[in-house]
């Protein structure tokens, strides 16, 4: 048992906790849903594919799971639909629209099967559009989120915060016990605790 | 006819009544069920026992929106309630007012920020509790400011280590005059980053304390509740009862002794007074569910509605004898509203410490009490008494990185890890208690129950606005000395209200002509009826209020039950 188990397993002993006698039916969580019959709510297949790829290449596959991995197509499915206003809805589908048209003038062919050069090209190409809406921002007060900052703020989100990242490739301790306040990094492997 | 109104008068009648079951109305409940009153708690909300914390056990996925609530929703149902910024997520939405429901007016902006439950901003309070000093009871003397206070800390300092004993504050004593010490548990510890600071203040800066929070959260088991387990997911109430509010420690103790009646769902409209017997008799209320209207009677009457709340019901308790309000002769109802300023700062960056991480989730920051206009030398030319700062170092997790243009596998990987160490500190000023600062009531503009609603007025002027100059450049300036990076200050804007230490309006003094109440909290021409809350302060000071209102709370109940037994009531 590593050290990080025995912390979890002895915590909610020592603690005298007292469990809930409510169980809120209310809070339907977002908990990943990983049914295979599951279809967009708001996303065309089309839109959901792109989704899931420009995910991927803001965080890809390594030695730890990238976010196709982890399904954050279907967790930025699900907040565009039921967390964005309406504002943030449409400027979300208008730049997912005008990076489905660039890839498709472009390359003819689907984001999923671009190359190395091609998906830093298209990446790039995003950066920039993004840093020229922030620059001409008329509104302060009520700034519109360029898409690609709208879509890397989803993924990382959806990614850092999913139950299988949060618990296998982050330090998971629900009930951390003590606080020490100056611990060796290398006590965690160099990484973050979960939030 | 005549007999069933005697038995219907019977059964609803009581030795005390306490109107608000938060953290004085807590209080106020388990002292008087101590003393052997049979007590009558009437909240207005909703009833929430310790435990029935239905977020406490979850984890971000099992949230909504991964913990977020949608701009939308903000806007409508928590239009003010989110103006914190920090208080509306999915797992602590609940336990704050949906402003709909709820409205007031604001003639200048008041962010009113409200928790309707048993329990009511106890159960979300932000837990720090530092006693007032002597400095802090005479300065309106010194000063000539509003009034003096009729009390001092020796009064007060008693029933400081009573509450204290009881409610297990964690904290180190400093021996500081301004900020004394009290009865404490272990402390939490700092981290390395804050040890460091700690030490570079005390040597750049004569006497000047970096502490760790002085905070009502239990580092040993404590009459009963457990130890805190730094999940820091307070703010949605703790399994553990690790943290003091009244539903984990003061209502089940009070309940305990067979004294208590708890009636949630009651708003009160009125206290009723007696021209007669020159006394309140009872509370009006209507029942929240069915809006039938109720009366309640007792020998005598807390009023813990919270600052505005107990404002609100004096207000309203209007009889030929109170045209203005009950115990309003001297006009000073709802005035001297005051509150913390706060949200100014400074912030830096921490190099050399990079190897170094923390963990467990600690529920609390660091403090650094006043340290100016204390003696001579902290004396400042531009503005009178003081403020004091809460911050401490973390290391920042992966939104850090959201909005930086970068993406790749070197972003993902930057994302696992923890960030840079930063430090920050942001200051908690006192405001003055300016007499047009002031609440009233709005006859033309009813809630839901029928009770008129509050129009707020209320602004902060110069000495607020030279104090907060001088906590931006002293706390960049602490971070400066210290040798951090890239210091920076910030001011995020304060409006009265979102401190959520609004108090004054029923303020204590020694003159009926100018105050609302006596030494004892007890409203100086209706004796039976005592206002513990934060409505009874007659200056704010810089610290967090709650724990002085718990003291006054008891020393008055105390007062009151000796008054009750010498028949003086």
């Amino acid at each position: 048992m590593t050290r990080r188990d025995a912390i979890k397993k002895t915590a909610w002993l020592t603690g005298c906790a007292v469990s809930a006698t409510t169980v809120s039916a209310v809070l339907a969580g977002c908990r990943a849903d990983t049914s295979e019959k599951w279809i967009p709510k708001i996303l065309t297949t089309d839109q959901y594919e792109c989704v899931s790829e420009l995910a991927e290449f803001i965080l890809p596959k390594t030695d730890t799971p990238g976010a196709k991995d982890v399904l954050v197509g279907r967790f930025i499915d699900e907040m565009v639909n039921g967390f964005y206003d309406e504002k943030e809805k449409a400027s979300f589908l208008m730049g997912l629209d005008a990076c489905m048209t660039y890839v498709s003038k472009n390359y003819a062919k689907p984001t999923s099967e671009l190359i190395k050069t091609e998906v830093k090209q298209l990446m790039d190409h995003l950066i920039i559009e993004a840093k020229e809406t922030v620059e001409n921002q008329k509104n302060e007060d009520d700034p519109i989120q360029p898409f690609f900052l709208q879509l890397k703020h989803l993924t990382m989100l959806g990614y850092y915060t999913c139950e299988e990242i949060s618990m296998n490739v982050l330090v998971f301790d629900p009930v951390p016990g003590e606080y020490e306040g100056c611990y060796p990094l290398e006590e965690t492997g160099g990484r973050a605790w979960a939030i | 006819m005549a007999n069933l109104n005697i038995r219907s008068k019977e059964e609803n009648t009581y030795d005390a009544i306490v109107i608000g079951s938060g953290i004085s109305g807590g209080w106020a409940a388990k002292e008087l069920c101590e003393k052997g009153l049979k007590t009558l708690v009437l909240e207005r909300g909703r009833d929430v026992k310790h435990g029935d914390y239905p977020t406490a056990n979850m984890e971000y996925w099992d949230l909504p929106f991964r913990d977020r609530v949608p701009q939308k929703e903000l806007d409508t149902t928590y239009r003010v309630q989110s103006r914190t910024g920090w208080a509306v997520n999915q797992a602590t939405k609940h336990w704050f007012v949906d402003d709909e429901e709820h409205p007031y007016s604001e003639k200048k902006r008041f962010d009113w920020i409200r928790g309707y439950q048993v329990g009511g901003r106890s159960l979300i309070w932000g837990r720090h509790c530092y006693r007032w000093s002597e400095m802090d009871f005479k300065a309106n003397a010194k000063d000539s400011i509003a009034i003096p206070w009729p009390i001092g800390y020796k009064d007060i300092e008693p029933w400081y280590d009573y509450v204290e004993k009881f409610v297990g504050i964690s904290g180190m004593k400093e021996g500081l005059a301004q900020c004394p010490d009290g009865q404490f548990l272990p402390p939490m510890p700092m981290n390395c980053v804050e040890k460091d600071f700690r030490e570079k203040i005390a040597k750049n800066f004569d006497g000047r304390v970096m502490t760790i929070g002085r905070v009502a959260h239990l580092t040993q088991p404590h009459n009963g509740r457990g130890k805190c387990q730094n999940r820091n997911r307070c703010m949605r109430g703790c399994p553990f009862g690790a943290y003091f509010s009244s539903n984990s420690a003061t209502l089940p103790v009070a309940a305990a002794t067979g004294y208590l009646t708890m009636r949630p769902h009651s708003i009160v409209h009125q206290i009723i007074y007696d021209k007669d017997k020159k006394k309140a008799v009872g509370v009006r209320i209507t029942d929240a569910l069915t809006k039938a209207t109720k009366e309640y009677f007792s020998r005598i009457i807390f009023c813990n509605a919270s600052t505005l709340g107990s404002a609100q019901v004096l207000m309203n308790s209007k009889s030929d004898r109170f045209p203005n309000g009950l115990g309003n002769d001297s006009d000073e109802l709802g005035r001297n509203i005051m509150d913390h300023h706060f949200r100014y700062g400074a912030g830096a960056n921490v190099e050399g410490f990079e190897s170094i991480y923390y963990k467990g989730r600690r529920p609390t920051e660091c403090y650094v009490p006043r340290f100016r206009n204390i003696d001579k030398k902290s004396e400042r030319k531009d503005y009178i008494r003081g403020f004091g700062f809460q911050g401490g170092a973390s290391r920042s997790p992966w939104w850090r990185l959201v909005s930086e243009y970068t993406y790749g596998a070197d972003l993902k990987e930057a994302g696992l890890s923890p960030g840079n160490w930063n430090i920050g500190l942001m200051g908690f000023g006192e405001t003055l208690p300016y007499h047009d600062n002031r609440v009233t009531l709005n006859e033309n503009k009813r809630d839901e129950w029928g009770l008129p609603t509050l129009t707020m007025d209320v602004e902060y002027k110069e000495n607020e606005q030279a104090m907060k100059k001088d906590m931006m450049e002293s706390a960049a300036e602490m971070l400066e000395a210290a040798g951090y990076k890239d210091v920076h200050t910030w001011d995020m804007g304060s409006w009265p209200g979102l401190g959520i230490h609004e108090m004054g309006s029923a303020r204590m003094g020694a003159d009926p002509k100018k105050s609302v109440l006596n030494g004892n909290n007890q409203v100086h021409a209706v004796p039976n009826v005592f206002v513990t809350d934060g409505s009874c302060m007659t200056s704010s000071a810089c610290q967090n209020p709650s724990i002085t209102y718990m003291a006054l709370t008891a020393r008055a109940c105390d007062f009151a039950v000796k008054e009750l037994k010498k028949q003086n009531l």
